[in-house]
């Protein structure tokens, strides 16, 4: 009997592990694996009325209440451009945002038209079609065709100062030098929503917006 | 042909390969150099990959039609010209074809969409446009001169844009359709689905598509009604090392051979627990019982702990493994307990017990090591071996088949189980 309990012990210890498992690494989790997932608090009042349904790792705390919910990423770290990767990551929430701003900013806008200045065209494509998706969601008349790219980019580097406090400059731009077609000219109530980076090292989006014959705003 | 069934065997996975080198440990895949072994393993996992986002991007497209079933973007069926697929960055154009024929599949299935395929080809290739502010290249698709003649083709009123991308855990799905007709080039419908608020692969099926709701509740009831016990059967055989040496009797004389333990094959019941749906760990106790005439008669009691080592959780279509590790007690009496007595004398009352014509009795404990697979979650099949620690390296009544860690392993089974 005593022998069974020896064993019945350490059973239960080691059979509750599972109930928390940790998604970090570990004995039974590889440093890669973690990197592999992204993980979000949730509290287990959300987590009951959550629609998702491939939660694969869990881990709770008896105090807070709330759970640690890691989802696998669809293409692994270092699969894709660390840039490009970023750039994705956020592509809806950047857009979102992009699109209460500017209907907030320019309510005598009717009709959108969308710009991405972006070294790798492929990703400058997703941004463009996440933002005209989302313009579009949000009732806004908006057109199919991308603004065609300019030549010139719409930044530059602040060279009067030293290499350690140089600054990234936004150059002042018209609305009819960001829509470049000369054949065109932009009514009041019609918008450019131009996305871009300031340099190819950056991993976010800059968002501006401009309206008819105005300055280019930057929004974000 | 020595050769070609090492390279045969090397093929094989790394499960395979680490097992074989537990068995084996000269086994050593010598032709497989360590760059052939890194582009089969990313080749691997690229036809992993690709059949995952084959799958959520299938699913997105079943909502984004249902979504249609629901809310028809027309009010009568309408002539629509599918002007591309964008895939995730990083994804080749064969995924781009699936999707336009799973597309085209789900549409002609659900004509209630009020959406009709039309085929454009020249709308996909990539063209020189010249006109007033440069000449171009892009895809057919993106230029108004294009579009309209899709339209002088097809007859279409309108485009669709389907965009794919992965954003961090989730497939999003982008879908716009643009007039060609009224306002050309005007967006006049857009759509954005994502995986981590989509329904699962209960939506697969193309002529009987669910909302996610129901799919969600169906899901959640078959996973709710997957109990956390399972109870299992199993036979189990036993098959102990022959004795290794010759024994003299405590009286002296000449030595003999102890004969070898015949094969003990036990029915064994038992309950098993898990504490997630993952079934990561599982853990139990089982009673089994033996009986062949009168060589044995007895019980058994134990334990053990099962570890699922194929993957993250428990697959409801694949094969599982799991490493285990257990303790059990036996107690038997027959002609085989003779070779578990442990050579000692027995106790007074043991003696009076076998003066009287009773059979002789043996108990001990013993741990066990092993692998098991387990089939549609209703079948096991499993290999184990196991360790007495009371019969010592002194012990002549059994052999062993190995020794690790100073543990006797003297005996190896094999076990077949149905799960209830």
């Amino acid at each position: 009997m005593f022998f069974l309990f020896l064993i019945y012990a350490p059973l239960l210890f080691l059979v509750s592990l599972d109930r928390f498992h940790d998604p970090g690494p570990g004995i039974f989790g590889s440093k890669s694996a973690s990197q592999s997932l992204e993980c979000t608090f949730v509290s287990s009042e959300n987590i009951n009325k959550s629609t998702s349904s491939s939660s694969r790792e869990g881990k709770s705390n008896f105090i807070e209440e709330s759970f640690l919910s890691c989802e696998q990423l669809v293409f692994a770290p270092h699969e894709r451009h660390p840039r490009d990767e970023r750039i994705l990551l956020d592509l809806s929430a950047t857009t979102a945002r992009a699109v209460a701003l500017v209907k907030d900013r320019f309510p005598q806008v009717e009709k959108w038209q969308v710009a991405v200045e972006y070294p790798v065209s492929a990703v400058a494509v997703k941004i463009a079609v996440a933002a005209q998706t989302g313009l579009a969601q949000a009732q806004v008349k908006v057109l199919h065709e991308v603004a065609k790219q300019r030549t010139a980019s719409l930044f530059r580097v602040n060279s009067a100062l030293s290499p350690q406090n140089q600054r990234i400059q936004a150059l002042p731009v018209e609305c009819k030098e960001a829509f470049l077609l000369k054949s065109y000219s932009p009514q009041p109530t019609e918008g450019l929503m131009v996305f871009a980076v300031a340099s190819s090292l950056e991993t976010s989006l800059h968002v501006g917006a401009c309206a008819g014959g105005g300055p280019l705003q930057w929004l974000l | 042909m020595a050769a070609l069934s090492l390279r045969k065997l090397c093929s094989l996975s790394k499960f395979t390969a680490v097992f074989m080198s537990l068995l084996f440990p000269y086994f050593v895949c010598a032709q497989e150099t360590v760059q052939s072994a890194e582009v089969r393993e990313a080749e691997k996992a690229r036809l992993l990959l690709t059949s995952e986002i084959q799958l959520l991007a299938a699913n997105l497209l079943d909502e984004l039609v249902y979504s249609w079933l629901k809310n028809p973007p027309f009010q009568s069926p309408s002539p629509v010209v599918l002007m591309g697929v964008g895939v995730p960055l990083g994804m080749g154009s064969g995924l781009t074809t699936f999707l336009e024929n799973h597309l085209f599949n789900l549409l002609i299935k659900n004509p209630a969409a009020q959406v009709k395929p039309a085929y454009c080809p020249e709308c996909a290739n990539l063209l020189f446009v010249a006109g007033k502010d440069g000449t171009f290249l892009a895809h057919g698709a993106d230029f108004p001169e294009v579009l309209a003649r899709a339209r002088g083709n097809s007859g279409a009123g309108h485009a669709l844009y389907l965009d794919f991308e992965a954003e961090g855990s989730s497939l999003v799905l982008r879908a716009k359709i643009v007039d060609l007709k009224g306002e050309p080039g005007v967006i006049t419908a857009a759509f954005a689905l994502s995986s981590s608020t989509s329904a699962g692969s209960l939506l697969r099926s193309p002529d009987r598509l669910r909302s996610v709701e129901d799919t969600r509740k169906e899901y959640v009831d078959i996973l709710s009604g997957r109990s956390r016990f399972e109870f299992p059967v199993r036979i189990i055989t036993r098959i102990f090392a022959n004795p290794t040496g010759n024994v003299s009797s405590p009286q002296g004389g000449v030595p003999v051979t102890m004969p070898a333990v015949a094969p003990f094959i036990w029915l064994e019941l038992g309950g098993e627990a898990t504490f997630s749906q993952e079934r990561l760990w599982m853990g139990g106790v089982s009673f089994g019982y033996t009986t062949l005439s009168e060589a044995h008669e007895g019980w058994s009691a134990g334990a053990r702990l099962a570890r699922l080592v194929s993957g993250d959780s428990r697959s409801f279509l694949h094969p599982d493994a799991y490493a285990f590790f257990g303790a059990s007690v036996f107690n038997f009496s027959g002609t085989d307990a003779t070779s578990f007595q442990k050579g000692q004398t027995p106790p007074p009352s043991e003696i009076i017990r076998l003066a009287q014509g009773a059979k002789p009795r043996a108990s001990y404990g013993a741990f066990k090591f092993g692998l098991e697979a387990k089939i549609k979650n209703r079948f096991s099949a499993s290999g184990f071996a196991e360790t007495i620690p009371a019969f010592g390296n002194n012990y002549q009544f059994l052999g062993e088949y190995f020794s690790v860690g100073g543990f006797r392993f003297q005996c190896l089974g094999l076990e077949v189980g149905l799960w209830f």
